[in-house]
């Protein structure tokens, strides 16, 4: 099963794209790391909290 | 001196790398801490098995062999954190690392030091689980489930234990938000949620699933530390605790994390049974919705790992029922890959063997887990050989089957080279027979009463047994040939070109073979990405 060839390969990628995309990445990082985190420590605390009552 | 245009050719190339140690130790680039993931998976899933042949060993015959009991319940926890946390997962990582920039049309992850942070904490923490062996009384040994209050009697090791689970967990997090920001953002533009191949689908929704239970299992792991070390006593019964809710914590953890074990293998197969049927996938959206589905459904049926210690009628019922119905996505999956197959052109490499293996017995798991999620049922099967023929069906036959098909499947794509396909069909037949060997009369065992986690056994039980350690020693010694085959395919072979399978599709096989340092420097164009579309 051949691929059919002929279109470009690539396309182009300029500076402006290349920040946005690094805006965007650290925003979604920060996020998910905060829900993760809140998780993490969030349901230790929340055991730990529970059982000391 | 070097002339300054020579150097900015040389950096212009996309290709530089840096070399020695270095380039691993602090290896920002995908393929290289790929590379780490699947070299530490297959490392674990060795010492894990020789821990599983010493198991092995020991049941060959009634009465004690070799070891003491105290020992073989070491052999048996620390076989189950390896393989599930050191061998298993790691492997899926590493396959996600390699794969996933370049299916999406990425240069890298997204978050390429958390990526190198991310694989260089579990070198750690299974030093630490390891070395626990030979720490004042020995290796932690009340199960991989970690149930108090016999875990809670482990000597020296119990906080080691603790913290490599901590490590374990965190990593894994780290490496799940990594997964997600690369899918999130990382595509190429045209490069829409719904032309995604199913494997990076089946990674989203598992880094998900890692993000929401890890800290459960981090949560439970904490307070099985208080209560050992700081007077807690939250499942000890003496102080108004409770031992069940450890089990209700660590299986509301325990359930998702088996279909973190699976789902990425689901996305593999959605992969390679398109490649060699010659055929697009049957019903993509399906297995996307199916996917989520079963990971949705895998938050509410953790209590079927514990019907017998006792519920409410109302609870059992429930989650009985909710058990069944994971059969309904599963079966769409199993029907959508038969149809893949169904009038196709089919050729059988060996990564087509193992997908094919995949199929027939993964669902002789997953019939057996129906069985098991009977209730009245569930209390004759509990805790017998039954439940350990289900799981290993579904692991070994399951995820493991699916890691060596992904690996013969995209190992020309990495390494330049085909492999021996003569020593990898001898290596699909000689683990699929004994595979069976090994578990199947385990099945047999279980249902004739044979308990788990026992280093001695009525002698009515003898021949399966036998049988069975057999089939484990084949299958380990089948194993070797994996390695074998991989490290003479990486030093020579016949060159594979880009697209090394001729039926494949999709972005990696748009690369050349092996894919430079740098992927996608710049992204793929639209029409490239229609053409290896997964539909």
């Amino acid at each position: 099963m051949a691929a059919p060839s002929g279109a470009p390969v690539t396309v182009a990628h300029g500076p402006a794209d290349e920040a946005e995309r690094r805006r965007r990445v650290r925003r979604t990082a920060i996020l998910f790391a905060v829900i993760a985190a809140a998780f993490y420590f969030g349901f230790i605390a929340l055991v730990l909290l529970r059982g000391a009552k | 001196m070097a002339e300054p245009h020579a150097h900015a050719a040389a950096h212009d190339d996309h290709d530089h790398k840096p070399h020695g140690w270095r380039r691993w130790v602090f290896a920002t680039n995908h393929k290289d801490i790929g590379t780490m993931y699947l070299v530490l998976s297959c490392t674990m899933f060795f010492i894990g098995g020789i821990a599983a042949e010493c198991i092995r060993l020991e049941l060959f015959r009634p009465g004690l062999q070799f070891f003491d009991p105290q020992f073989f319940n070491s052999l048996t926890t620390m076989h189950g954190l390896i393989m599930i946390f050191g061998a298993i997962m790691p492997a899926f990582v590493g396959l996600a690392n390699w794969m996933v920039p370049m299916q999406v049309g990425a240069p890298d992850m997204a978050l390429p030091r958390l990526n190198n942070f991310s694989f260089w904490i579990l070198p750690f923490a299974f030093t630490l689980l390891i070395g626990s062996f030979f720490v004042p009384g020995g290796a932690p040994a009340g199960g991989w489930t970690m149930y108090p209050p016999l875990i809670l009697q482990t000597g020296a090791a119990f906080p080691m234990l603790i913290f490599s689970v901590h490590l374990m967990g965190m990593s894994s997090i780290l490496g799940a938000i990594n997964v997600i920001v690369t899918i999130m953002n990382m595509r190429a533009p045209g490069m829409t949620l719904l032309r995604m191949p199913l494997f990076v689908w089946s990674w989203l929704i598992t880094a998900y699933l890692l993000i929401a239970v890890m800290p459960v299992l981090a949560g439970a792991v904490t307070m099985l530390l208080t209560d050992h070390f700081f007077g807690t006593t939250f499942f000890t019964a003496a102080g108004g605790g409770d031992p069940v809710m450890f089990q209700h914590i660590f299986w509301f953890f325990g359930h998702p994390e088996v279909y973190i074990m699976i789902l990425p293998a689901f996305g593999i197969i959605s992969e390679i049974i398109p490649t060699f049927s010659r055929k697009p996938l049957f019903g993509y959206e399906a297995m996307v919705y199916a996917v989520a589905s079963i990971a949705f459904l895998s938050f509410i049926v953790w209590a079927h790992h514990m019907f017998t210690v006792g519920m409410p009628l109302a609870a059992q019922l429930f989650f009985m029922l909710s058990t069944m119905l994971i059969a309904i996505p599963t079966g769409v999956k199993v029907f959508n890959w038969t149809a893949t197959m169904w009038k196709g052109s089919l050729s059988f490499e060996p990564p087509m063997l193992f997908a094919l293996a995949f199929l027939f017995l993964f669902s002789i798991g997953g019939f057996s887990g129906l069985m098991l999620a009977m209730v009245p049922a569930d209390y004759q099967y509990q805790d017998t050989y039954f439940v350990f023929a289900h799981f290993h069906y579904v692991l070994v036959t399951g995820a493991l089957f699916s890691i060596i098909a992904a690996v013969y499947y995209w190992l020309p794509k990495w390494t330049g080279h085909m492999y021996d396909m003569k020593l990898g069909t001898w290596h699909f037949w000689l683990s699929a027979i004994f595979v069976n060997v090994l578990f199947f009369p385990q099945h047999f065992l279980g249902l004739a009463g044979m308990p788990r986690r026992i280093p001695d056994y009525a002698v009515q039980f003898t021949d399966w047994n036998m049988v069975s350690s057999i089939g484990a020693f084949g299958f380990g010694l089948s194993q070797l040939l994996f390695p074998y085959l991989i490290i003479k395919c990486i030093r020579a072979g016949r060159a594979a070109g880009n697209r090394a399978w001729e039926g494949a599709h999709g972005l990696e096989w748009e690369l050349p073979s092996p894919p430079p340092f740098h992927s996608w420097t710049t992204p793929p164009s639209d029409a490239v990405i229609a053409r290896g579309a997964a539909h």
